[in-house]
């Protein structure tokens, strides 16, 4: 197995660039029991179901950090090669036995950081079979620019030195010997969110983190649906206004819901649920 | 509620010897089959000393039972809330990490429930050089009642 065969680099990389969705299979009981072994994170309320109901649980519930873990594996299988210098993430909703996710990500953020670090934000999530948002996150990764880069770095030389201004004089150059075309314009799937540390400090080299004092993380629920409205709001907001008045101005209430419900048993699943819902408290 | 005084508590150091065992069960737990964790050719193939572990591999090294029991949480359901980890470089098969732990924050939030107590819990691995390996953050929820 050659395992260099695809590496990603620094200059292949654009902002809104998706990731491939992992679609995990279920989370069953015999993988959360496996998973909490493995973990050593021996919480009862992941396996002694009589113990969950009696703490007002519907049943015992799969560890959120194997949500993470889905994000993790998501990333690093995209990545290859890059270094991971940090992973946040938020477990925003249970993960009950039996639940189908899928992972994504996106390329949120890429910078040229000090000494020459090629570095990059993915964001990214995970949703349960019913389109819900269950797990949140956030991963930086530092690149090689370039195989180039890579040859030279291995080979024990310091890395390819390239400024953003030279990589855009360069790819404007390339661009005007290329017929015109329209960017292919991507809908963004939501403003990227500030996690815990509301802005990560720069990871210009390990030795800075290292020695930097993290700032206090914030109140999880204030930050989280504050930046969650205006992204759904907008959306949600737009299609009613134009239906509802041309249907039937006289009645208000009742024609939204009537057609509403006869198609809610099948399209429910087709129709694309909001990519990332304004994730509130757990349920 | 919990005591604001547990703020700054910090555990005794743990050495950690990742076992490569330990590692595969951890990625065939999650069903991730990269090679790197699973297979020690590959691994060594791509330039490692070893199986390498998969990022949330360093939950395993964090705060240990005796920690935990050391700070009297009581007995409440403790909700993982948020996890966010640094990394220096990958944690490989055969690495002696030393962790220590300690209580970063401690407060308390109103939720749907009733007031709930959020304690945060920071865990920091050195290898044998004294250099930094991961550094983990983990917030938990314990419900009130």
């Amino acid at each position: 197995m050659t395992l260099n065969v695809r590496q990603l680099y620094f200059e292949a990389v654009k902002v809104g660039d998706e990731l491939p969705p992992l679609v995990k299979p279920p989370v069953d009981r015999l993988q959360i029991a496996r998973y909490v072994g493995a973990a050593g994170d021996w919480n009862p309320l992941y396996i002694d179901e009589p113990h969950a109901r009696a703490s007002g649980f519907p049943s015992a519930f799969a560890p959120g950090t194997i949500g993470m873990g889905f994000l993790a594996e998501l990333a690093t299988d995209w990545t290859r090669g890059a270094r991971l210098k940090r992973l946040q993430s938020r477990l925003v909703k249970f993960i009950w036995p039996g639940d189908v996710l899928t992972a994504r990500g996106r390329v949120v953020e890429r910078r040229f950081e000090a000494g020459d670090a090629y570095t990059m934000d993915l964001e990214v999530w995970a949703e349960n079979q019913r389109g819900e948002l269950v797990t949140r996150g956030l991963a930086t990764y530092q690149l090689f620019y370039s195989a180039d880069d890579e040859t030279r770095q291995r080979a024990g030389q310091p890395p390819l030195h390239v400024t953003q201004a030279e990589e855009e004089t360069r790819l404007a150059r390339l661009s005007r010997a290329q017929p015109q075309r329209t960017p292919a314009v991507s809908r963004p799937l939501q403003p990227a969110r500030p996690l815990a540390p509301p802005t990560p400090p720069p990871l210009a080299a390990v030795a800075r983190v290292v020695q930097a004092a993290r700032p206090a993380s914030k109140p999880a629920g204030g930050a989280r649906s504050a930046a969650g409205k205006p992204a759904a709001k907008p959306a949600a907001r737009k299609p009613a206004p134009k239906k509802a008045p041309a249907r039937k101005p006289a009645r208000k209430a009742a024609p939204k819901k009537a057609p509403a419900r006869k198609p809610a048993r099948r399209p429910a699943p087709k129709k694309a649920p909001p990519r990332m819902p304004a994730s509130k408290k757990r349920k | 509620m919990l005591d604001k005084s547990l703020i700054g508590r910090v555990s005794e150091p743990v050495l950690h010897e990742v076992e490569k065992g330990a590692i595969r069960r951890f990625a065939e737990a999650l069903g991730d089959p990269n090679p790197l964790a699973l297979d020690e050719a590959a691994a060594r193939a791509a330039g490692y000393p070893g199986l390498v572990a998969p990022p949330t591999f360093a939950l395993t090294l964090g705060w240990g039972e005796r920690f935990r029991h050391s700070l009297d949480l009581g007995t409440r359901s403790m909700l993982h809330g948020e996890q966010s980890f640094e990394f220096g470089r990958p944690i490989v098969a055969g690495d002696r990490l030393t962790v220590r732990s300690k209580v970063a924050d401690v407060q308390e939030r109103s939720g749907a429930s009733g007031p709930m107590d959020v304690i945060a819990i920071e865990d920091e691995g050195r290898d044998e050089q004294g250099v930094l390996v991961f550094r983990s953050r983990a917030t938990f929820i314990l419900r009130r009642g």
